[in-house]
């Protein structure tokens, strides 16, 4: 069959009208076509084919199908005779296996290979599910070995630390690798961390805490690195929120000292400005803004993007394994947070950690008769303004003096209603004439139950009568403590010796962990058995005695009998044991001991122990 | 040089005196090209016939797959310089027997069947005669009852290697062998094997193993070339700079797998997945560099190719001659030998797509 | 033996921890403590091999449970304490070795 001169025309004007090309082109084609149904040359198809392959344009593969049926169509009708339509036919059916249903078949085909394809990579994602699984736990555990060996060789670097018998360089090697053993234990911690987020062990501890309370805490942590640096200066701008939050604040402080410890790194002089802000949500929660800010190094945009990804660390000179901010990123995920930053290369960085928090479900502070007297004589900001407001409306009296004569006549002559606290927020001068005062106020009886506290003081001289210091502000929730948890210091300076006798070393550790951070200037001297502590004793004066019950050679009953014997008066006797049953207890009282301490030691018992003991020997 | 691509219908075109011929003849029309080669014989007494069997033919007009089976023999012929090529046929008793003479050759290889024999030849002319160039394929059937062959002057020969060289002062190849897949997921170990067949992975059954990760394996995804394994021996740093390995069957009795290549203990495989339309077109592209003009192609599909790619196969000769604008003559093979960069280190692959380029040197592009 | 130890390692560091101590304090007394733990159950150990003597094997679990009540561990402690209520001269081996085995 071959194509008539009116319907090569017809074709050809078709073609450019549908395609917009140009009348040789579309001769081209209409040629080749001709070529299919005169010589049966299938080029004229194949060319097709590629061209709707090459153009991948389904408008255009339309255009085409449109074309070719219309084509037929029109051909079809023209046909002169049965044979004519027949080659018509299948011709038009060769054009369209091979154009469209091999399509469909490939397509096939290809939907069956991606089954194949979907297996494969099913597979190997759970492989790499369970690999992963099995290789955070892995690091998880090796973390944890790697931490209790690391702290068995702190500890022994501590203990040969503590026998004072190595000099000169000796002793500095053993500073180096107690610097080191204490790095390696930050970073295999912070190994741990990350793999406890990645693989969601990471456990959300919730409680009730004071916002204020645990910035003062961030503070606290990076003050050591502060004080290295002398010219950089931290700010804060606390809003005040008088109640009590319940979420995970150790997490919290995790991210908040992170920020803090980094902005001390990597800024050298300035400011680093702590800020919290809060608001009420519709939900009855509080949303909190924790910025962050440091007139630090910066970052450029490249720094930016991948401040947060593990490892990021840009000054290799600075230490740490880079995992801080990936971390902190992560555990602010983790609360429902967000900790985003921005940055200004060689002028510095702000860091925002905002949280939505629940309010505790609390009661609230008992502050009724309280007396509060506070001096203050520049501090009048919104903030201040706020506390005080909050302290009267929890029913404490609030007497405020911005005149130091008036402040110091007053304590000097009240009777009546003397406070409970005495705050004295003042210049960084201001301080020390206090001290004394505060010395001598508490020599006298009426001042035995105030609490003396040194606020927003910022300098570097110790204090050493009052009884708080915060360097920028108080938590709030001081002003509910009694006074048997703040002993005077005054009293701490009392000299008083304690015998400690326990055949166990570490019962005595404790002890003297305990008694030497309550009170540095107690000597506390110690036995390690019966026959030792005798001898102490014969040889030195002690206020107090803890005697361990069961020991071997001479038990604790044996021991007090036989220092009765030495005929000197006996000093409180207190016996030390972990057997708290009524038939101990009555005959430690039969011996006459002082009294019982338990074992595990209850810090709190032994101090009102202690204290009673200082208090008489004061008087 | 001149060049012309006919089949044997079209002895009558030829306008000059050939000095060798090239040709590819399916294994069922192994007799009519021996036939064809007598009327050669006749027309051109001097002239050097080699080629091999195939399981189709490439040729150079559309669709260029032989679709029709129009293009049971193909030939090239070529008018060379007689001192720019030669031809070594080797069979697994002989060595290479080519001297040292200073010179530097490329080659194309043609072999009847995959052995140690020609992946020891290949190792040999890649480092020890120094040959950058070097690609070629294994001659294929399409009927399971026939051998695959090489045919040098009349006569056709099994357990052979046909070696054409040329010399670098009058010719070169240049040359690539792409593939559509990416290796996926974790690498097995072979722990049992013998020759071809795995019969262990990872101390597992090796079919076991296989069909755990991607189903019931049936014939017809064998047939189908649909899930090759990328095997990486010691030579190989990589899974990614591993040649392609296809599954030639399986035994459901020792659950074992045969591969169409040697395989031994301790080699590392990975299964492998197809990448994206659009990445086979960028690998396709690779080949637009090699771009030369008054030069010739020989294309070495693997039968793989034609099964996995179906249709998108001769679109895809399509788009290379478009593109390229040469001529090209090949046939789909049971593997190819050639480099995944022009002038790398040739290797044997199997499901690749392998051009290589004749061109004289000196003249102009 | 190294369950209980590691699990008192991590015990004693928050316990301590939580009274605000310094870490290498903490280190220094948890090593101690560690070091006498370990002494004390292999002088148990030692225990099963000879002859009973209720005393000897008393103090030796008295001492143990106050090295760890002392660092913040007092559920072993106290099952340590609860074992030598039961423990006799016919038992004791067969405790003691359970007790190895459990911890």
């Amino acid at each position: 069959m071959k194509l008539k001169k009116h319907q090569i025309e017809k074709l050809i004007k078709d073609i450019q009208n549908s395609f917009k090309m140009d009348y040789d082109r579309a001769k081209c084609i209409v040629d080749s076509f001709n070529n299919l149904l005169e010589n049966n040359n299938t080029k004229f198809i194949y060319d097709l084919n590629y061209k709707i392959f090459h153009r991948r344009n389904h408008k255009f593969t339309k255009q085409i199908l449109n074309m070719i049926v219309d084509t037929y169509a029109y051909l079809f009708e023209e046909a002169s005779d049965d044979m004519e339509r027949q080659i018509i036919r299948n011709h038009f059916e060769k054009l369209f296996d091979i154009v469209f249903i091999d399509r469909c078949q490939y397509s096939k085909q290809l939907e069956e290979k991606s089954k194949t394809t979907q297996k494969i990579l099913q597979h190997t994602t759970k492989r790499l599910n369970e690999t992963l699984e099995t290789q955070e736990l892995m690091i998880a555990n090796i973390s944890h070995e790697m931490r209790t060996s690391l702290n068995a060789i702190n500890g022994y670097l501590a203990i040969i630390s503590d026998k004072d018998v190595l000099q000169g360089e000796d002793k500095q090697y053993l500073n180096k690798a107690t610097h080191a053993t204490r790095t390696l234990k930050e970073l295999v911690s912070d190994i741990l961390s990350v793999t406890k987020l990645n693989s969601g062990q990471l456990e959300i501890q919730q409680s009730n805490f004071w916002l204020d309370k645990m910035l003062i805490k961030c503070i606290d942590n990076i003050a050591l690195m502060l004080q290295k640096k002398p010219k950089l200066h931290l700010r804060t701008d606390i809003e005040f929120v008088p109640f009590r939050v319940y979420g995970d604040q150790n997490h919290i402080m995790e991210i908040i000292i992170n920020i803090l410890s980094n902005a001390v790194k990597y800024t050298d002089s300035g400011y680093i400005s702590l800020s919290m802000k809060t608001k009420q949500t519709s939900n009855g929660n509080i949303s909190i803004s924790f910025v962050i800010s440091d007139t630090g190094i910066g970052m450029t945009e490249k720094q930016l993007e991948t401040i947060f990804s593990p490892y990021s660390r840009f000054k290799t000179e600075r230490q740490g394994l880079g995992l801080g901010m990936h971390i902190a990123h992560q555990l602010a995920k983790k609360l429902n947070g967000k900790l985003s930053v921005d940055s200004t290369f060689g002028k510095g960085s702000v860091f925002t950690l905002d949280i939505d928090i629940k309010i505790a479900d609390d009661k609230k502070l008992d502050l009724q008769s309280r007396n509060i007297c506070i001096l203050n004589k520049k501090n009048y900001n919104d903030t201040y303004k706020q506390r005080i407001s909050f302290l009267e409306e929890q029913g404490a009296k609030v007497k405020i003096f911005d005149n130091e004569n008036e402040f110091i006549n007053y304590l000097l002559t009240v009777q009546d209603n003397v406070p409970d606290y005495v705050s004295i927020i003042a210049t960084i001068e201001g301080y020390t004439k206090f001290d004394a005062l505060i010395y001598y106020l508490k020599t006298l009886p009426i001042f035995s139950k105030t609490i003396f506290i040194a606020e927003n003081y910022q300098q570097h001289m110790s204090l050493n009568y009052f009884d708080e210091i915060y360097e920028y502000f108080s938590p709030i929730d001081l002003y509910a403590r009694n006074k048997t948890q703040n002993l005077q210091k005054f009293e701490s300076r009392v000299d008083i010796s304690i015998l400690a006798i326990d055949d166990t070393e570490t019962n005595l550790d404790i002890l003297s962990l305990f008694i030497s951070k309550k009170y540095p200037n107690i000597t506390l001297d110690l036995a390690s058995g019966g026959y030792e502590g005798i001898g102490m004793f014969k040889i030195k004066k002690y206020d107090m005695v803890m005697l361990d019950l069961k020991m071997p050679g001479l038990d604790g009953f044996e021991v007090f009998n036989k220092l009765k014997e030495l005929g000197s008066p006996l000093p409180p006797v207190y016996a030390f044991s972990a057997d708290i049953y009524k038939s101990n207890i009555d005959k430690v009282e039969e011996y006459g001991f002082a009294g019982m301490i338990e074992k595990p030691l209850q810090p709190q018992k032994l101090y009102k122990i202690i204290e009673r003991i200082m208090h008489e020997s004061n008087n | 040089m001149e060049y012309r691509i006919i089949t044997c219908y079209q002895f009558n075109k030829i306008d000059f005196e050939p000095d060798l011929i090239i040709g590819f003849y399916q294994d069922i029309n192994q007799f009519e090209f021996q036939m064809h080669y007598k009327k050669i014989q006749k027309l051109y007494p001097d002239v050097n016939v080699i080629g091999c069997s195939s399981e189709s033919n490439i040729y150079d007009e559309i669709p260029h797959v032989d679709v029709d089976e129009k293009h049971i023999c193909i030939y090239l012929f070529l008018k060379l310089n007689k001192n720019g090529y030669k031809i070594k046929l080797l069979d697994s008793n002989k060595h290479i027997d080519i001297q040292d003479d200073g010179k530097n050759y490329d080659a194309i290889i043609l072999s009847s069947n995959y052995s140690n024999f020609l992946e020891d030849n290949i190792e040999y002319l890649n480092n020890q005669l120094g040959i950058k160039h070097l690609y070629g394929g294994i001659a294929g059937i399409s009927n399971i009852s026939n051998d695959a062959t090489i045919f040098y002057n009349g006569d056709v020969y099994t357990n052979t290697l046909l070696l054409l060289l040329f010399d670098n002062d009058y010719y070169k190849l240049d040359g690539l062998s792409i593939h559509q897949f990416e290796p996926v997921g974790f690498e097995l170990t072979v722990t049992k094997s013998k020759n071809n067949i795995i019969y262990e992975l990872d101390n597992q059954p090796a079919l076991k193993v296989l069909e755990d990760i991607i189903g019931h394996l049936t014939h017809k995804k064998i047939e189908s070339f649909s899930v090759p394994f990328f095997l990486k021996t010691d030579e190989y740093k990589t899974f990614e700079e591993s040649p392609l390995c296809s599954i030639q069957n399986i035994n459901r009795k020792n659950n074992s797998i045969s591969l169409y290549r040697y395989v031994k203990n301790n080699d590392k495989v990975k299964l492998s997945i197809p990448v994206s339309s659009h990445e086979q077109l960028k690998r396709l592209r690779r080949f637009h560099k090699l771009r030369a003009s008054s030069c010739v192609a020989f294309v070495f599909n693997c039968l793989g190719v034609k099964a996995y790619l179906g249709m998108m196969e001769y679109l895809y000769l399509m788009d290379l001659k478009r593109h390229l604008n040469i001529p090209f003559i090949g046939f789909h093979s049971f593997g190819e030998i050639g480099a995944f960069e022009n002038g790398g280190v040739s290797i044997i692959h199997n499901q690749t797509i392998s051009l290589a380029i004749l061109s004289s040197v000196g003249e102009d592009a | 033996m190294n369950q209980i130890i590691d699990r008192t390692v991590q015990i004693a560091h928050d316990y301590l921890g939580a009274f605000g101590f310094e870490d290498d304090k903490i280190d220094s007394t948890v090593a101690k403590g560690i070091a006498e733990l370990e002494l004390y159950l292999d002088k148990l150990r030692e225990l099963i091999n000879k002859e009973f003597d209720f005393d000897t094997v008393d103090r030796v679990l008295h001492t143990i449970k106050g090295i760890l009540f002392q660092l913040g561990n007092s559920d072993d402690g106290r099952s340590i304490d609860q074992l030598r209520d039961e423990v006799n001269a016919e038992n004791y081996k067969i405790k003691i070795e359970d007790l190895i085995d459990k911890l």
